[in-house]
C-alpha cells in the first residue's frame, strides 16, 4: 500500500529521487514571491533551506512519519512539494543531519545553499513553469506511513522503540559527519572562486 | 533606583522654551521606558524564548514544552498577550511547520481562544492582518471542537477561507460536512470548491 501511496512518481509526476520540502498550507502555493516568502524560506541563522532527498515510496513515507511526529498526532494531513534534482541548477544541496525523531530521515536530510534572493526565486518560477503542485497526504495515507514505520519498529513513531530497523543500513556516523565538513569545505571554496567570477560576468 | 531630572535649563527660561524637548531629553525618556518595561516584561520575554525553543525540540520533550505553554496560557491573568506571543514568534519563524505548531498550541487553550478571537476582531475592526495570522486562529478553533467553533468559523470565513474549509473537515461532524458540500458547490473560488470537495470525498471513504 505504500508503494503506492506514497508513489513519488503519483503524488507530482516526476522520477525519483527528488527532494522534498513542507509547505505550511496549500494557499502558500500561490505565485513565485508567495512561494519564495512562504515556502522557500529559513531563520537568519539556518545555513539554508531544510529539504529531504527521497529515492522510494519507503523513504517518503518514513520523512512524513518524522516530520509528522512534531505534530500532536502522527496521523495529521501532511502537505509536502518535491523539487527534481535537476531542477536546483547551480543550487547546492548539502547533506546535513536532520533533527527528527526518525535517523533514516535525518540520514536523507540536506540543506538547500542559495547565493542569493534572486536564486531562490528563480527556484520558485521553475517549480511553476514546470507545473509543480504541493500533494496533500491526508489522515488515511498517513495512518499507512504509520503502520508501516511501527512495523520497523521507527523511533518517530514509536517513541518506546528501541532499536529500528532501518538503523542496520545507516552508514557509520563518524563517516558521515566527516564527509559533510569535507563537501560544505569544498562546496564554499568553489562558490567563492566561481561564485565571484559569475557575478563579474 | 536613581531619580532623573529631565529639565536641565537655565531657571530664566520661559514655560514655552521649557516644553521644548532637546533631544537630549529625549534620550532620558527612552532610557525610562526601557526601565519599565524591563520591569514588566520578563515574563513575556522568557515566554517568547520558550516559544522559539518549542520549534527545536523533538518527540516527548515537544510535548512536555508545549503543555508547558498550553498551561501558562491558560492559567494567566493576561492569556490574550501569551497567545499574539505564540502567533507572533512563530508566525516569524522561517521553519517549515511553524503554522501546525500554532495550531497545535492554540487548539489546546480551551476557552481563553473565543475570547482571544473576539477581542481581536474588536480591536482591528477593519485592519487586514497577514492571512496566515487568521488561518491559525481559524484552524485551532476548528482542531479544538469547541461548541462556539462553528459559530467562530462562521465568522471569520472571510479572513480566510481555506482555514475555514479545513477546519470544518476537522471538525467533521454532519453539519459540518453538510456546510462543506453547500461550499463545494457555491463557493466563487475553484480552490476553495476543490478543496471542500476533496474533504467531502474523504469523509465520505
Amino acid at each position: 500500500m505504500v508503494e503506492q501511496t506514497f508513489s513519488i512518481n503519483n503524488a507530482w509526476r516526476i522520477d525519483p529521487p527528488c527532494y522534498v520540502r513542507k509547505v505550511d498550507r496549500a494557499g502558500h502555493w500561490a505565485d513565485a514571491a508567495t512561494i519564495q516568502d512562504k515556502v522557500l524560506c529559513s531563520e537568519p541563522d539556518d545555513d539554508g533551506i531544510s529539504v529531504y532527498l527521497v529515492s522510494s515510496p519507503s523513504d517518503l513515507a518514513r520523512v512524513a512519519i518524522a516530520l509528522n511526529a512534531n505534530r500532536s498526532s502522527l496521523t495529521e494531513d501532511l502537505i509536502l512539494v518535491a523539487i527534481a534534482t535537476g531542477e536546483l541548477a547551480a543550487i547546492d544541496a548539502s547533506r546535513t543531519n536532520g533533527e527528527t525523531l526518525c535517523k533514516w530521515a535525518n540520514h536523507l536530510h540536506h540543506d538547500l545553499v542559495f547565493a542569493d534572493a534572486a536564486a531562490v526565486s528563480r527556484l520558485a518560477t521553475t517549480l511553476l513553469g514546470a507545473g509543480r503542485r504541493p500533494h496533500r497526504f491526508k489522515k488515511k495515507a498517513m495512518q499507512e506511513a504509520l503502520d508501516y514505520t511501527s512495523n520497523d519498529h521507527c523511533y518517530a513513531a514509536e517513541p518506546n522503540s528501541v532499536h529500528c530497523v532501518c538503523e542496520d543500513d545507516l552508514p557509520a556516523p563518524q563517516t558521515a559527519a566527516w564527509l559533510t565538513w569535507l563537501r560544505r569545505v569544498v562546496a564554499r571554496s568553489l562558490a567563492g572562486l566561481f561564485g565571484k567570477t559569475a557575478s563579474e560576468k | 533606583m536613581s531619580t532623573t531630572t529631565i529639565d536641565r535649563r537655565p531657571s530664566n527660561t520661559t514655560t514655552v522654551d521649557r516644553l521644548a524637548f532637546e533631544p537630549a531629553d529625549f534620550a532620558v525618556l527612552r532610557d525610562a521606558g526601557q526601565e519599565s518595561r524591563a520591569t514588566q516584561a520578563p515574563d513575556t520575554l522568557r515566554f517568547e524564548y520558550e516559544v522559539s525553543n518549542f520549534q527545536r525540540t523533538v518527540g516527548r520533550q515537544r510535548e512536555v514544552v508545549r503543555s508547558a505553554i498550553v498551561k501558562k496560557i491558560v492559567a494567566s491573568d493576561a492569556p490574550d498577550e501569551y497567545i499574539q506571543t505564540v502567533i507572533d514568534t512563530l508566525l516569524s519563524s522561517g521553519r517549515p511547520g511553524r503554522l501546525d505548531d500554532a495550531i497545535d498550541i492554540l487548539a489546546e487553550t480551551g476557552r481563553v481562544l473565543p475570547q482571544f478571537i473576539l477581542e481581536t476582531l474588536a480591536q482591528q475592526q477593519g485592519t487586514e492582518a497577514d492571512e496566515d495570522y487568521w488561518y491559525v486562529l481559524i484552524r485551532a478553533v476548528g482542531k479544538s471542537k469547541l461548541p462556539s467553533a462553528r459559530m467562530l468559523i462562521q465568522l471569520l470565513w472571510s479572513r480566510s477561507p481555506e482555514a475555514a474549509v479545513e477546519a470544518l473537515r476537522d471538525m467533521g461532524d454532519d453539519d459540518s460536512i453538510k456546510r462543506l458540500r453547500a461550499i463545494a458547490t457555491s463557493e466563487p473560488s475553484e480552490f476553495i470548491r476543490q478543496m471542500a470537495a476533496e474533504f467531502i470525498e474523504e469523509c465520505s471513504e
